[in-house]
């Protein structure tokens, strides 16, 4: 028997036999988050009147200066070369920020180049956390806010009368005052959703924003008809764009074709189809809107033995009808 | 799903090291978000016990979390990752602990599916994840990082921290090994 043959065929199964799971991630994720936290670790106690001795005689010598200040939090965790690392605990929010990044980076060329304090940051006195985020389209605020904020109330107040002197400031929020007004060298543009402010002054890179969140809210409808979970797909955009998860180039190019040969023909005013993959598994769902509001599933699993797309699912369901430009 | 001739630089976009130093913890989040999956899985294959695979991905991402600030960039976020993850496998598997003191699980040789496969093909399969998994570690991760994880021997070059000829010597001595315990068995692999 050949058994480099064999041994492609069977890494071939071997990659599906693990599946994703969401409930497993998650849970695993908030470990990784407890365990940071609180810096466990089974602690051997034969060391420990070892290390007793140690903290004394350092003590003694004057070296916890950091520790009678009262500077100490029992949270840092001490890296490589002896660096400490501030461990902020506030998995949530860094979460939220993690997939929103992802999320623009999905639907969009958009390149995340740096990430920062946001001068932001202190202005909106109800925001949980607000970052500058630098892309290759330029810089971006944004300001997240607990999820019962409703962001969408907030509007921009700008000042352009006077030349080189533009200031700017916001309604509809609680602000602190003593930072206001805010400059700016040019106008600045404002996109809200849900509990989301993004602040840029780039207008373009504001309509992207725009758009990826308007796309991403129909692709969540649509897949929310279905009954199917955005968290648990990825969509798919760009053939050679990323490695996309391992997908392999037949894969790709072939979902692709299928894609945008959907057995109904697509009429002015359809959504485009989108692919999504399936996280772990070999299933991919091409989903769209027709002009009337009714949305498509088409859902394909990928036969090894065959090395096609085959069709599984064809589903139609009346979706919320969209005003589209 | 494994790509093929993946890439691990056209994986995806991953922020540059600065902001792993100025931002750790939302970077943190950003590494998870994309490879917490992918490291979990590895684990999977290397140990074979899913249970197991979870407390060493955890292992993972902690030791990951701790050196991030000392990340020096020199290789793809991918390949570091990788390489604290045959790390953690590999001290996991060697661990005291685990040889003298815990049941050791069978290796986990899944079921196959035989509606798709044929049962002759579906048994050659089945004997062969069981002779991979009693392979020694280093024969055992090139086996799983060429076919499994459809690396180039490039990439496995820089996440082992040794050349492409020294991948090819030990992926050629991995599948020697492989054949012998094969053939051990009775049957002619080639």
């Amino acid at each position: 028997m050949d058994l480099e043959q064999k041994l492609r065929e069977l890494a071939k199964h071997e990659q599906y036999v693990v599946p994703y799971d969401p409930a497993l991630m998650n849970r695993m994720r908030l470990t990784i988050h407890q365990r940071l936290q609180s810096n466990r670790k089974p602690f051997p106690f034969v060391v420990a009147p070892i290390i007793v001795v140690v903290l004394i005689v350092v003590f003694l010598s004057g070296g916890l200066e950091h520790f009678r200040a009262g500077g100490g939090t029992g949270k840092n965790i001490e890296g490589e070369n002896n660096r400490v690392i501030e461990y902020a605990p506030a998995p949530v929010i860094s979460d939220r920020l993690a997939k929103m990044l992802n999320m623009m980076t999905s639907y969009d060329d958009i390149e995340i180049k740096k990430t920062g304090p946001s001068q932001l940051a202190e202005v909106f006195l109800r925001a949980d956390e607000a970052h500058e985020v630098e892309t290759n389209k330029g810089k971006l605020q944004v300001v997240i806010f607990p999820e019962n904020v409703n962001a969408e109330q907030i509007e921009l107040d700008e000042d352009l009368t006077t030349s080189g002197n533009i200031t700017y400031t916001f309604t509809g929020t609680e602000l602190k005052e003593e930072l206001l007004p805010l400059r700016a060298k040019g106008p600045t543009y404002v996109y809200t959703k849900s509990n989301l402010l993004f602040a840029t002054n780039n207008s373009s890179l504001v309509g992207s924003i725009r758009y990826i969140f308007d796309l991403r809210e129909v692709h969540s409808d649509i897949l929310t008809s279905f009954g199917l979970n955005w968290d648990e797909y990825d969509i798919y955009r760009r053939i050679g764009k990323r490695g996309k998860d391992g997908w392999s180039e037949k894969q790709l190019k072939d979902i692709a074709i299928i894609a945008l040969r959907p057995p109904d023909e697509l009429e002015i005013g359809d959504l485009m189809p989108a692919i999504f993959f399936k996280k772990g598994e070999p299933i991919a769902s091409i989903i769209y809107q027709k002009a009337s509001g009714v949305n498509k599933l088409r859902q394909y699993r990928w036969d090894q033995a065959t090395e096609a797309w085959i069709l599984e699912q064809n589903k139609s369901i009346q979706g919320k009808k969209r005003k589209r430009e | 799903m494994r790509r093929e001739g993946k890439k691990l630089e056209e994986k995806e976009m991953l922020p540059p090291l600065s902001i792993l130093h100025s931002t750790v913890d939302a970077s943190f989040e950003f590494i998870m978000e994309k490879h917490l999956y992918d490291v979990y899985r590895l684990c999977c294959w290397f140990i074979q016990d899913k249970i197991a695979a979870e407390d060493v991905t955890q292992e993972v991402f902690l030791r990951a979390y701790k050196s991030l600030p000392g990340f020096r960039g020199e290789s793809k976020i991918e390949t570091w990752l990788y390489r604290i993850a045959i790390n953690e496998s590999k001290r996991y598997l060697r661990s005291w602990s685990i040889r003298h003191i815990f049941y050791q699980a069978e290796p986990d040789v899944h079921e196959f599916i035989e509606i798709e496969e044929g049962v002759v093909r579906k048994e050659e399969w089945r004997r062969l994840a069981t002779v991979i998994a009693k392979l020694p570690f280093r024969h055992r991760q090139i086996i799983i990082l060429h076919y499994y994880e459809e690396l180039t021997i490039e990439e496995i070059g820089e996440i082992l921290e040794i050349s492409s000829g020294a991948v090819y010597t030990r992926l050629h001595r991995a599948r020697e090994k492989l054949k012998a315990l094969l053939n051990k068995e009775g049957e002619k692999w080639t």
